[in-house]
C-alpha cells in the first residue's frame, strides 16, 4: 500500500517544471542573449609581476610573448561561487527577468571552489548553490563541463532548449577561480617552454548570460560544435600534487596550432548554417588565450574567406586568459563600451582543451544600447 | 519523430580508473548496436581520475571509440563531446539535440569512479559504468521530462575535495559526507517530485509497470516500491555491489531489465534520479502501443 504523504508535504509545493518533448519542434523558435553581466576581481597583476613570483627567475618576456598587460586576481573571499554570483547581479542588473522566472540554470565552470582555494566542490553540483542563492528554484539546473568552451555550450544548450520550444529562458554562468595555477606554477617554471608556464597567462572572472526566446526573427542564427577528440591530452588541469589549487600542464605551441588550423572549417560551417558570408560578420570574438593567437586566428582565417571585414576583438590584454568566461567577459565589455549596434553579426568562437571547435554566430540587437545607457 | 534507446551497457569493475571505464563501455555499447557513427558523446559522472578538471571526460570516450566518433568524409564534423553532471539531464540533452538535427545518434556515459578514492571516508563510491545511446526512430520515444529542486537538502551529501593535513602530511583528500537524514530527505523529495510529474501526465502511479531509478542511497528504490505501491518487480534493483552505485546506477538497471525482459514487457517506463542538493530528475519513455493519454 502506498504510504499517505505527511501534512508538511500535501501543503503545495510547485517546484518544479515538466518539459513535454512532443512540443518541442525542430528549430520552431528562435533564442536571443537578452542580457549578459561580468565581474572583474579588483586587484590586478601585471606580466611583470607575475614573472617575478617565479622561484626560478626564468628568463621570460610574459607581456611581450602573449600581449597580455594584466589580469586580475581574486581577494580572498572571492572564489568560483562568489564570482558566479557577482556576475549573475550585473546580468540580472541589466535583465527584464528576475531570478525565480528562469527555466534553466547551467553553470559551466571548469573550477567548482567555493569556500576558498582549499575547498574544490564535487557535490552538490554548484548549478544547485547557485540557483538556491539566486531563488531560481523552480529551475532545470545542471553542471556543463567542457574546459573554456563551457559557456559556449551552455549557451548551445540552452539555445537548442529554446528553440524546440521546450523553455523560454535560461541563464548560462561561469566563475573562474583560477590565479592560484598561476601561483603554483611559480614554484617550478622555469623558462617560456615549461609546461606550466601557460598558467602564467590566467585571470579571475565571473560571466553570465540570460538566453531568451525572440519573435523578431533576430537573435542567435547558429551554435555548432566539434571535438577533435586525438588531441585531449594538450592541456589537462587537476588538483595540485604539492599545494592548495590547481596546476595545468599545456603543450601550448600544439594546442594553438591544432586550433589555428581546426579553426576555419568551424568558421565555414557556422557561416553556411547561418547563410552569411564572413563578409557579414562585423566582429569575431574568439578565445582570449593571448593577442598573438587571436592575430593568427583572424590573419588566418580572413586569408582563407578573403575577409578583412570582422573586427577580431581583444581583451586578452587588460584580463589575461579567463578560461570559459573569456568570449562573454570580452562581450560585456564590448557592450559597456558601445562597440556593437544593431544589426550588427557577431561570431564567438571557442579553442579549448579537448580540443574543442565550435562557436555561435547572432545578430545584435537594442540590447548594447541598454548598457551604455546604464553603465 | 522520436527517440528511443537503442542500446544499453554496463559494468561494474574493481580495476582501472574511470575514464578506462567509461571508454570499455561505451565501446561495448556501440558494438551491440551494430557500429555506426554517433555524432554526440556525453559524460555523465562526478567521480574521476585524479580529480581532473580539464578537460571534460567526454572526449577522452570519444577518442577511444575511434572512427565511430570521428572525422571522416561521411561525417566531416567528427563528433561533439562535453561533460553533464546529471544523468538524465544528459539523456534530455541529447534527446533534444537529435530531436533538433544536430546529432542522428548520441552515446550517453555515465561513470564514477576515482583513482585514489578508496579511502575516502563518508560513502564510498564503486566503479561502474553504464552507457545508453539514443538514436532518431519511430515508436518508443522520452515523452516528458521533469526536474525538481529541493536546496533546503544541500548539506546532506556534499563531496569536496579539501586541502587537508593529516598526520604532519598535507595533501587534497576527498571527502564525502552523507548526513544519516539523506535517505530519508531524497524519500520525501521525490514523492513530492513524482506527484507533480504524476499530475502534470495525468497519470496514477499503478500505470507505471516498470520504474528505473537510482540505486543510491542504499535502500531508495526499494523505499520508493513501498511509497508508491510498486512490487520489487517494477522498481528494478541492481543487486550484488558493494559501495554506492552512484550517477550510472540507473543505467546498471536498465541493463538488468533489458536483460531479463522486464522492459522488453513493459510499455511504460519511468526513470528517476535523485542526486545531492537534493536533485530529483524524472523521465517517461513510452512504446508506441501506449499512447499517453
Amino acid at each position: 500500500m502506498a504510504l499517505p504523504l505527511p501534512s508538511t508535504e500535501q501543503a503545495s509545493h510547485k517546484r518544479g517544471r515538466t518539459r513535454f518533448t512532443q512540443n518541442g519542434g525542430s528549430n520552431a523558435f528562435r533564442a536571443r542573449i537578452e542580457s549578459v553581466g561580468a565581474f572583474l576581481p579588483e586587484r590586478r597583476m601585471s606580466s611583470r609581476q607575475v614573472v617575478d613570483m617565479c622561484h626560478n627567475k626564468p628568463d621570460i618576456d610574459l607581456e611581450g610573448v602573449t600581449g597580455i598587460v594584466e589580469r586580475r586576481y581574486a581577494a580572498e573571499h572571492e572564489d568560483s561561487l562568489v564570482l558566479s554570483l557577482e556576475a549573475i547581479k550585473d546580468c540580472l542588473g541589466h535583465s527584464r527577468y528576475k531570478a525565480e522566472e528562469l527555466d534553466i540554470v547551467v553553470f559551466c565552470g571548469i573550477t567548482k571552489y567555493d569556500g576558498g582555494i582549499e575547498n574544490l566542490r564535487f557535490e552538490p553540483p554548484l548549478s544547485v548553490l547557485i540557483s538556491d542563492r539566486i531563488g531560481a528554484t523552480k529551475a532545470f539546473s545542471f553542471d556543463i563541463g567542457n574546459a573554456c568552451a563551457g559557456m559556449l555550450t551552455g549557451l548551445h544548450v540552452v539555445n537548442d532548449f529554446i528553440r524546440r520550444g521546450v523553455a523560454r529562458c535560461g541563464l548560462v554562468v561561469s566563475g573562474e577561480f583560477i590565479s592560484h595555477l598561476a601561483r603554483n606554477a611559480a614554484r617550478r617554471v622555469d623558462g617560456p617552454f615549461h609546461l606550466e608556464t601557460a598558467s602564467l597567462t590566467l585571470g579571475d572572472a565571473g560571466a553570465a548570460a540570460i538566453v531568451e526566446r525572440c519573435d523578431d526573427g533576430s537573435g542567435i542564427a547558429t551554435t555548432a560544435f566539434s571535438t577533435l577528440a586525438e588531441h585531449v591530452e594538450l592541456c589537462t588541469g587537476s588538483p595540485c600534487p604539492d599545494g592548495p589549487g590547481g596546476h595545468m600542464h599545456t603543450l601550448s605551441r600544439e594546442i594553438h596550432q591544432a586550433g589555428t588550423l581546426g579553426t576555419p572549417a568551424v568558421v565555414q560551417h557556422l557561416l553556411n548554417e547561418a547563410e552569411l558570408t564572413l563578409d557579414d560578420v562585423e566582429h569575431v570574438i574568439m578565445h582570449q588565450t593571448a593577442v598573438r593567437a587571436i592575430d593568427r586566428c583572424s590573419k588566418v582565417v580572413g586569408g582563407m574567406f578573403g575577409s578583412e571585414r570582422p573586427s577580431w576583438f581583444v581583451n586578452v590584454d587588460r584580463v589575461g586568459n579567463t578560461a570559459s568566461t573569456s568570449q562573454f567577459v570580452a562581450l560585456r565589455r564590448c557592450l559597456g563600451e558601445g562597440r556593437m549596434k544593431p544589426g550588427e553579426r557577431v561570431m564567438m568562437l571557442a579553442q579549448a582543451s579537448g580540443l574543442v571547435l565550435g562557436g555561435a554566430v547572432f545578430t545584435m540587437d537594442h540590447l548594447g544600447e541598454r548598457y551604455v545607457s546604464q553603465d | 519523430m522520436s527517440v528511443k534507446i537503442e542500446a544499453c551497457c554496463s559494468m561494474h569493475e574493481s580495476d582501472g580508473g574511470s575514464r578506462a571505464l567509461a571508454s570499455r563501455c561505451a565501446q561495448s555499447c556501440m558494438s551491440d548496436a551494430g557500429g555506426e557513427h554517433v555524432e554526440l558523446v556525453i559524460y555523465a559522472g562526478t567521480y574521476r581520475d585524479d580529480n581532473v578538471v580539464e578537460p571534460a571526460q567526454a572526449p577522452y570516450a570519444q577518442r577511444d571509440l575511434g572512427a565511430v566518433a570521428g572525422v571522416s568524409d561521411e561525417h566531416p564534423r567528427g563528433a561533439f563531446s562535453f561533460d553533464v553532471d546529471n544523468l538524465l539531464a544528459g539523456i534530455e540533452i541529447a534527446d533534444g539535440m537529435i530531436r533538433s538535427n544536430q546529432a542522428q545518434r548520441a552515446l550517453v556515459v555515465a561513470v564514477d569512479r576515482g583513482v585514489g578514492h578508496d579511502e575516502a571516508p563518508g560513502a564510498p563510491v564503486g566503479g561502474l559504468a553504464g552507457a545508453l545511446l539514443l538514436s532518431r526512430g519511430d515508436g518508443a520515444r522520452f515523452v516528458a521530462f521533469h526536474s525538481d529542486l529541493f536546496p533546503e537538502h544541500k548539506h546532506l551529501r556534499e563531496g569536496v575535495l579539501r586541502w587537508t593535513t593529516q598526520g604532519g602530511a598535507a595533501a587534497h583528500r576527498m571527502q564525502i559526507q552523507q548526513d544519516k537524514r539523506y535517505l530519508e530527505a531524497c524519500i520525501s523529495s521525490t514523492r513530492i517530485a513524482l506527484r507533480n510529474f504524476f499530475g502534470e501526465l495525468g497519470l496514477s502511479p499503478r500505470q507505471i509497470p516498470l520504474v528505473i531509478a537510482s540505486q543510491s542511497p542504499r535502500g531508495l528504490p526499494g523505499a520508493l516500491g513501498e511509497c508508491f505501491g510498486w512490487s520489487a518487480e517494477q522498481v528494478v534493483q541492481v543487486q550484488g555491489a558493494d559501495r554506492e552505485l552512484h550517477t550510472a546506477g540507473p543505467v546498471a538497471a536498465l541493463d538488468v531489465a533489458w536483460r531479463d525482459g522486464r522492459l522488453g514487457r513493459a510499455e511504460r517506463v519511468l526513470f528517476v534520479t535523485v542526486s545531492s542538493g537534493i536533485t530529483v530528475s524524472a523521465a517517461l519513455y513510452e512504446k508506441p502501443a501506449c499512447p499517453m493519454q
